[in-house]
C-alpha cells in the first residue's frame, strides 16, 4: 500500500483519525495537516493500527502535535498503533513518553 | 572579634568592585574615580579591623590610634572622592567648572586628611577595654563627620541638578542611583562611626561601617555599568506580587499559626509545633500556585516574548525572501511597537548591506572595519543605544556607533553571528510610544536571537533572488543546499584509515546530513544523521544545524555539554516537532579509538577481524530535541578500531526501506552486502552497499539514506 487514508470521525466530543498506509516524504503532509487541525479544536486519537511506515517526519508530526495539546489544553493519544510505529516511536529512545493507548477506551 | 569580621570579609567584595571598574571603565575619569573609591573603602576597612586587634593586649596602643586616625582620613578622602565622581558622572563637567571644584575640593582634602592622621584634632585616643571600642573624640571631630556628611550631601544634590539637566532617561537613571546610593551608603557610614556621639564615646556598631561602605562603593558601581532602562512594569509586578502573596498567603497562614500557639498553650506543644509545620507546607504550595497565575495574569496584556518567539518560529521561509521580510517587519513592529526596522546581510564580498529597509534607514558597514570588529566581540550580540551612549565598553568606538544608530533609524542592534563572524544585523528603531527599550526587551531580544539567526542564515545563504526566481524553486534551493552540505566537510584522510559515505535524499529534498571536522592530525569530529521532516524546510534545518554544531565545537569542550547545546538549539530554535536522530563522535587515530554518542542512530555496526563478524555497538540512544536538557540521558561510549577493523553507521532510510513484498532492507541485509566487499575500498563499500539497497527496493527511495564506511588500514610490517 503506498497511499494513506485519513478517516476523520467526531466520536463522543473527540476527534478520531484512522490512519491507514505508509506515513512517509510523499504522504506526511496530509497526515501533518489533518492531525494540526484536530488537535487545534478538540481531543484527538490517532488511530495507527493500520500504519506500514512511520519516518522521521511523521515522528516530527506527533511530537508537534503533543505539543500543541500540551497547548491547548486538549486531550491527544496514539491508539494501537502497529508494530512498525512501536518500533519508530522506541527508536526516538523516548517511547514512554508518547502517549500510547491499546484501545479508545483507554484514551 | 564577632562582626569585627565583617571588616575582612568586606575587602574581597571591595577587590572585586575594583577589578570590575577598572576593566570596563580605567579610560574615563569617573571609571578611574569610582576604582579609587574602592580601593580607598578597602584599605579603611582594613584599617578598622586592624584597629580592633590592635587595641587588644600585646599590642601598642599608638599604632591603633594611627590606624584609627588613618581609617577617619581615607573615609574623608573617599568622600572627597565621590564629590569628583559627582563632578564627572556620567560625563565630566565642562573643563573651567572642573577645575575650579578641583582647586578647592582637593587642597582642603588633602589638609584635612593629614590633619586627621598626625594630629589629635579627630581622635585623641583609642582603647579597648573588652569587646567595645572606646574612644576619645578631638576638638574638630565634629566638624570631620559633618564635613563628609556634606560632601556626600553636595555631591547627591549635584548629581540631583545634573539629572535634572540631562536629556537622556538612561543617564537620568544612573544619576539618580548613584545619588540615593551615595546617600544611604554615606549615611549607613556616618551612623555606624559614631555621627551622634562626641567626646568619650562608645562606638557601639561601628562594626556596620565597612558594610555600609560596600554599600556605597557597590552603588556607585552599579550606577556607573548600568546602561539599560530599568523595567519598572517588571519591578512593580514583583513588588506588587510578593505584596498580593502576603496578604493573601502569608499573614492568614501567620495568623493560623499564631492561633495554634494559643490553643497550644491550653493544650500541648505539640498542637502548634505540628499545626505550624502543616501551615508552613501548604501556604508554600498555595504560595507557589498563586504566585505562578498571578504573575501570568499580570504579565498577560504587555509582555510579549513568548509570543513573538513562536511567531517568529512559524515564518514560512518556503515564500521567498521578501514575503519572510514582511512578515518578520510585521511581527517585530506589531510585538515591539517600532516603525523602522534595517535588515543587513553578509554579501560575501566584504561588506553587511542593507537588504531591507521599509522606511529607509540604510548602512553598509565594511567588513574589516572596527565598527564590524565591535559587533562580532559584543559578548551578547545586542546593543541598545542607551548602552552605546553610557557604557565604556564602547567608548572607543561610540562615535561612528552611534553614527551607525542615526544611519538605522535604531534604538537597539541584534548582530548575528555565525561562529564569530558577523553574518547580519538587526536594526530595530524607536519605539512609537518614545518610550525606550528597557531590560525586559533586552532580555526578549536574548530570547528571540535563535529565531532571528535562523532568518539571516536563511537570507544570507538560500534565499537568493536568483534562484529564488526559477520554475522548481523547492527542488533547485534543496539541491544546492545539500551540495553545499556536502562539499564542506575535512575528509578523513589518514594512512589508517578509509573513509567513505553516501547520502541520498528522497525527492532531491532532505534532512539527513553528515559532516567531519578536522581538530588535529589524529583527530576528527563526525556527526551523521537525520533531521526530521522533508522537503525544504528539512533541508534548511539540515544546513543550520550543521552551522551551529560547527560553531558550537568552537566554544564548547566537553563532549556531552556539546551535543546538549546542539540539543537546546533544536528545541529552542527550531519548529516544533523537528528533532535529530544521530551520532556524535570523535575519532581519535593515534589512539585507534572513536568516543561517540549515539542520539538515536538506529545502527552502527563494527567489523571485528578477529571474529570476521560485525558487532552492533550503536547501544540506546535519545534523539535530540524531544526534551528541554538532554544531558542526563547522554551517554558516552568508547570503542577501540583495531587495524583491519571497520566501522559501518546508516540512518533509519536504509534500514527501514520496503521492497515491493513489505519486506524491510534491514541491518541483516546491510551487514551482508558491506561484509562481501570488505576486501575493497571504503567507497566501493559504500557505492556497492547502495547498488544492493537501490536493488532490493527496486529503485525506488521513500525517505532519506546516508551510509558511512570506515575501514582501519592493516599495519605494514617494519
Amino acid at each position: 500500500m503506498t497511499q494513506l487514508d485519513i478517516i476523520v470521525r467526531n466520536e463522543h466530543h473527540r476527534l478520531l483519525l484512522s490512519v491507514s498506509g505508509p506515513i512517509n516524504s510523499y504522504t506526511f503532509t496530509d497526515f501533518q495537516e489533518k492531525v494540526y487541525k484536530a488537535i487545534a479544536q478538540m481531543d484527538t486519537a490517532v488511530d495507527m493500527e493500520h500504519v506500514t511506515a512511520l519516518s522521521s517526519a511523521g515522528i516530527g508530526v506527533i511530537m508537534t502535535a503533543m505539543e500543541d495539546a500540551e497547548t491547548t489544553g486538549h486531550g491527544f493519544a496514539i491508539v494501537n498503533p502497529s508494530e512498525i510505529v512501536r518500533l519508530a516511536i522506541e527508536s526516538t529512545g523516548f517511547g514512554d513518553r508518547f502517549p500510547v493507548v491499546k484501545t479508545l477506551k483507554q484514551a | 572579634m564577632g562582626l569585627t569580621i565583617l571588616a575582612f570579609l568586606s575587602i574581597p567584595g571591595f577587590a572585586v568592585l575594583f577589578f570590575i571598574v577598572l576593566r570596563r571603565g580605567r579610560d574615563t575619569p569617573a571609571g578611574r574615580i569610582v576604582a579609587a573609591i574602592a580601593a580607598a573603602l578597602a584599605l579603611y576597612s582594613l584599617a578598622q579591623g586592624l584597629v580592633f586587634i590592635l587595641t587588644g593586649p600585646g599590642f601598642r596602643q599608638s599604632d591603633a590610634l594611627l590606624l584609627e586616625r588613618a581609617s577617619g582620613a581615607l573615609i574623608l578622602v573617599t568622600h572627597v572622592l565621590v564629590f569628583l565622581f559627582a563632578l564627572n558622572f556620567p560625563t565630566p563637567l565642562p573643563r573651567f567648572a572642573l577645575n575650579l571644584m578641583l582647586v578647592v575640593a582637593l587642597p582642603l582634602g588633602l589638609v584635612a586628611a593629614y590633619d586627621a592622621t598626625f594630629t589629635f584634632d579627630y581622635i585623641v585616643s583609642v582603647y579597648r577595654p573588652w569587646t567595645t571600642i572606646f574612644r576619645t573624640e578631638g576638638r574638630f571631630y565634629k566638624l570631620f563627620v559633618f564635613g563628609d556628611a556634606g560632601l556626600a550631601a553636595l555631591s547627591s544634590l549635584l548629581l540631583g541638578i545634573r539629572l535634572l539637566a540631562s536629556k537622556s532617561r538612561v543617564q537620568r537613571q544612573r544619576m539618580a542611583v548613584a545619588a540615593a546610593f551615595i546617600l544611604i551608603g554615606a549615611a549607613l557610614i556616618l551612623v555606624s562611626t559614631g555621627l551622634f556621639t562626641t567626646g568619650q564615646a562608645k562606638r557601639p556598631s561601628y562594626v556596620f561601617a565597612p558594610v555600609g561602605a560596600l554599600f556605597l562603593a557597590g552603588g556607585i558601581t552599579y550606577a556607573f555599568r548600568l546602561s539599560r532602562l530599568f523595567d519598572w512594569r517588571t519591578i512593580g509586578r514583583t513588588l506588587l506580587g510578593y505584596a498580593a502573596l502576603f496578604g493573601a498567603v502569608g499573614l492568614p497562614s501567620g495568623i493560623v499559626v499564631a492561633l495554634l500557639v494559643l490553643v497550644g498553650k491550653s493544650t500541648s506543644t505539640a498542637v502548634p509545633a505540628i499545626g505550624a509545620l502543616a501551615v508552613f507546607v501548604g501556604a508554600a504550595l498555595l504560595g507557589r500556585l498563586f504566585f505562578k497565575r498571578f504573575f501570568v495574569r499580570l504579565g498577560a496584556s504587555h509582555d510579549y516574548r513568548e509570543k513573538l518567539e513562536s511567531e517568529l518560529a512559524g515564518v514560512d521561509l518556503a515564500q521567498g525572501r521578501d514575503a519572510v521580510l514582511a512578515q518578520v517587519y510585521e511581527l517585530l513592529s506589531k510585538a515591539i511597537g517600532f516603525t523602522d526596522l534595517a535588515v543587513l546581510i553578509d554579501d560575501d564580498q566584504g561588506y553587511m548591506r542593507t537588504i531591507y529597509a521599509p522606511t529607509g534607514g540604510r548602512a553598509t558597514i565594511e567588513r574589516a572595519s572596527k565598527l564590524a570588529e565591535l559587533l562580532e566581540k559584543t559578548g551578547s550580540n545586542i546593543i541598545l543605544k542607551t548602552e552605546a551612549q553610557t557604557d565604556p565598553t564602547y567608548a572607543d568606538l561610540r562615535e561612528p556607533l552611534l553614527e551607525l544608530f542615526e544611519s538605522l533609524k535604531a534604538e537597539a542592534l541584534i548582530s548575528v553571528l555565525e561562529g564569530r563572524r558577523a553574518m547580519g544585523l538587526f536594526a530595530l528603531g524607536a519605539r512609537s510610544t518614545g518610550a525606550e527599550y528597557t531590560a525586559y526587551d533586552y532580555d526578549a531580544f536574548k530570547a528571540i536571537y535563535g529565531k532571528l539567526f535562523v532568518i539571516a542564515y536563511y537570507l544570507k545563504n538560500i534565499a537568493r533572488e536568483s534562484i529564488m526566481t526559477t520554475v522548481d524553486r523547492e527542488i533547485a534551493l534543496s539541491d544546492q543546499i545539500i551540495r553545499f552540505a556536502l562539499e564542506k566537510v575535512d575528509r578523513i584522510e589518514h594512512a589508517k584509515a578509509d573513509a567513505s559515505w553516501v547520502a541520498r535524499s528522497a525527492r532531491s529534498l532532505g534532512g539527513d546530513f553528515i559532516d567531519f571536522v578536522r581538530l588535529s592530525s589524529d583527530r576528527w569530529f563526525i556527526v551523521m544523521g537525520d533531521v526530521s521532516g522533508k522537503g525544504l524546510s528539512a533541508s534548511m534545518n539540515m544546513l543550520i544545524l550543521k552551522s551551529m554544531i560547527r560553531t558550537f565545537l568552537r566554544v564548547e569542550k566537553d563532549f556531552i555539554g556539546l551535543v546538549s547545546r546542539v540539543n537546546a538549539f533544536i528545541k529552542e530554535n527550531l519548529p516544533k516537532g523537528t528533532f535529530f536522530a544521530g551520532v556524535f563522535g570523535y575519532l581519535d587515530l593515534a589512539k585507534d579509538a572513536f568516543y561517540y554518542i549515539n542520539c538515536g542512530v538506529p545502527t552502527i555496526l563494527l567489523y571485528s577481524p578477529s571474529f570476521d563478524t560485525f558487532i552492533e555497538v550503536q547501544g540506546e540512544g535519545k534523539i535530540l530535541g524531544f526534551v528541554k536538557d538532554i544531558s542526563p540521558f547522554l551517554k558516552p561510549r568508547k570503542l577501540l578500531l583495531p587495524p583491519g577493523s571497520a566501522l559501518v553507521s546508516a540512518t533509519d532510510g536504509i534500514l527501514d526501506s520496503e521492497n515491493l513484498r513489505g519486506e524491510r532492507f534491514g541491518k541483516e541485509r546491510l551487514r551482508r552486502s558491506v561484509h562481501e566487499r570488505l576486501h575493497l575500498s571504503s567507497a566501493e563499500i559504500s557505492a556497492g552497499a547502495m547498488e544492493d539497497f537501490l536493488s532490493f527496493t527496486d529503485k525506488r527511495q521513500d525517505d532519506d539514506i546516508t551510509l558511512f564506511v570506515m575501514k582501519l588500514n592493516e599495519r605494514k610490517a617494519t
